[in-house]
C-alpha cells in the first residue's frame, strides 16, 4: 500500500495517458478518403457532369457553390447551397451534406476553384460528388501543336566541344 | 529515488511522446481543415505563365517544375528542366522526398487548370509545403509565351522586359523540346552545372 502511495501520481498521469492513447486510436481521422484514389479518378475524369445529364435526373441534387455565387445557367431548377471555404470545411456542413444523402454537384466559374472543392470534399468522405461540367471541350486536351525547330544545333563551349 | 520510479517515469515520458507525435496514415490529409480551408480561400499558390517563364529563362535552380500530364504528352512537349509525374502517381510514397522538401519551389503544370489544381490541393492536404502550380498549364503557356507578339506603337521598359523574357522562353523552350530525348536532361543538366560554377559553386 505504502508503495502504492509512492507511485500514485504517476499511476494517474499514466491513466491519462492511457485514455488519451486510446482516444487518439479510436479517434476516426477527419480526412477519410484516400489521396491515391482521388488521383486516380481526376486522371481518369469521371467526376464531371454535364448539363443534360445533370437535367435527366436520378435522385435528389444540390448544387453547392464554393465562393463566390454563380448566376444564370439554367439553375434554378435545383436547391443550391452557397458556401464560404471557411464554411465548408466547417463540422456542421459536412455532417449536413452527409445526412441529406443526395447527388451534391459542384458549380463554379473557375475551373480551378470547383476542382479545390472537389477534392476538399472527396477527401472529406462525401459521397457520390461531380462537378458541373457546361462546356464539351476538355479544359486538359493539348490545344496546340509543338513545331520543332530542325534547324537547332548543340550549344559548343569555348573550345568548341559539345557541352552535352 | 526508487528504481520503479525511475522506470515508470520514463515509461510515462514514452507514453507522452506517443500520444503527442502526429498520428501519420500513408495516403489521407493530414492538414487541419480549416487551415486547407484558408490556403484554398488565399489563391497565393498560383502562379503566371510570366513568372514561370522567368525562372526558366534564370535557370533559377531552387525549383522543380512537375509536369503531372501522362507520359505521352510530355513526351510531345514540357517545360525545359520538368519531370514527369502523371496525377495518378502523385500521392505514391517514391515521390515523397521531391515533394516535401522544406526549400525550393515545386511547380505544378498541366495542359489546362483543371488537373494542376487538383495535384494542388491533393499535395497541400497531404503536408507538403513549397508547392505551387502554373495558371492555365501548357495551353496557357502556348498562348501568352510561343505565341507572343507586341502590335503596339510605343513600347515601355515594363512591356520590353515583358516581352524580352517571352521571347528568350519561347527560345530555350523551342531548343529544349526540338532535341532528342535522350539530349534534354543532359542538356539542362549541363546548364544548371554552368550556372553553379559561376555562381562560385562546385561541379
Amino acid at each position: 500500500m505504502k508503495r502504492l502511495k509512492d507511485i500514485k501520481y504517476i499511476l494517474i498521469i499514466s491513466a491519462i495517458i492511457l485514455v488519451m492513447m486510446i482516444i487518439k486510436v479510436c479517434h476516426n481521422n477527419i480526412w477519410p478518403g484516400n489521396a491515391g484514389k482521388a488521383a486516380e479518378t481526376i486522371a481518369l475524369r469521371t467526376q464531371f457532369i454535364n448539363m443534360e445529364e445533370l437535367k435527366k435526373g436520378g435522385g435528389p441534387v444540390t448544387l453547392i457553390i464554393p465562393g463566390s455565387p454563380v448566376s444564370g445557367n439554367n439553375l434554378s431548377s435545383f436547391p443550391v447551397m452557397n458556401v464560404s471555404w471557411n464554411e465548408m470545411m466547417s463540422k456542421k456542413f459536412l455532417r449536413e451534406l452527409n445526412q441529406m444523402n443526395h447527388k451534391y454537384v459542384i458549380v463554379s466559374g473557375s475551373r480551378s476553384d470547383a476542382m479545390k472543392a472537389w477534392v476538399m470534399l472527396h477527401q472529406a468522405g462525401i459521397k457520390n460528388l461531380l462537378i458541373l461540367k457546361e462546356e464539351e471541350m476538355n479544359d486538359e486536351l493539348f490545344k496546340y501543336q509543338f513545331q520543332p525547330d530542325t534547324t537547332i544545333r548543340l550549344e559548343l563551349d569555348n573550345a568548341g566541344q559539345n557541352i552535352i | 529515488m526508487n528504481a520503479r520510479i525511475q522506470l515508470s517515469v520514463l515509461l510515462v515520458i514514452l507514453g507522452c511522446f506517443l500520444v503527442f507525435i502526429p498520428k501519420k496514415q500513408p495516403g489521407k490529409f493530414s492538414v487541419k481543415p480549416g487551415d486547407l480551408a484558408l490556403w484554398a480561400s488565399n489563391d497565393t499558390s498560383s502562379l503566371p505563365v510570366d513568372e514561370v517563364a522567368r525562372l526558366i529563362c534564370n535557370e533559377t535552380p531552387d525549383i522543380t517544375l512537375i509536369d503531372i500530364r501522362n507520359a505521352e504528352d510530355f513526351k510531345i512537349c514540357n517545360l525545359p528542366g520538368s519531370v514527369n509525374i502523371p496525377l495518378q502517381n502523385l500521392p505514391d510514397k517514391e515521390h515523397l522526398t521531391l515533394l516535401n522538401r522544406r526549400t525550393g519551389k515545386n511547380i505544378f503544370y498541366s495542359n489546362g487548370d483543371e488537373a494542376s489544381a487538383a495535384a494542388l490541393t491533393l499535395a497541400a492536404g497531404l503536408g507538403y509545403k513549397n508547392c505551387y502550380r502554373m495558371k492555365g498549364g501548357i495551353n496557357e503557356w502556348y498562348a501568352v509565351v510561343m505565341n507572343a507578339s507586341f502590335s503596339g506603337g510605343h513600347i515601355s521598359a515594363k512591356e520590353n522586359a515583358l516581352y524580352a523574357n517571352r521571347f528568350e522562353a519561347k527560345r530555350v523552350f523551342t531548343q529544349y523540346n526540338s532535341l532528342p530525348d535522350s539530349l534534354k536532361t543532359k542538356l539542362f543538366s549541363s546548364r544548371q552545372m554552368e550556372k553553379a560554377k559561376l555562381d562560385g559553386g562546385c561541379e
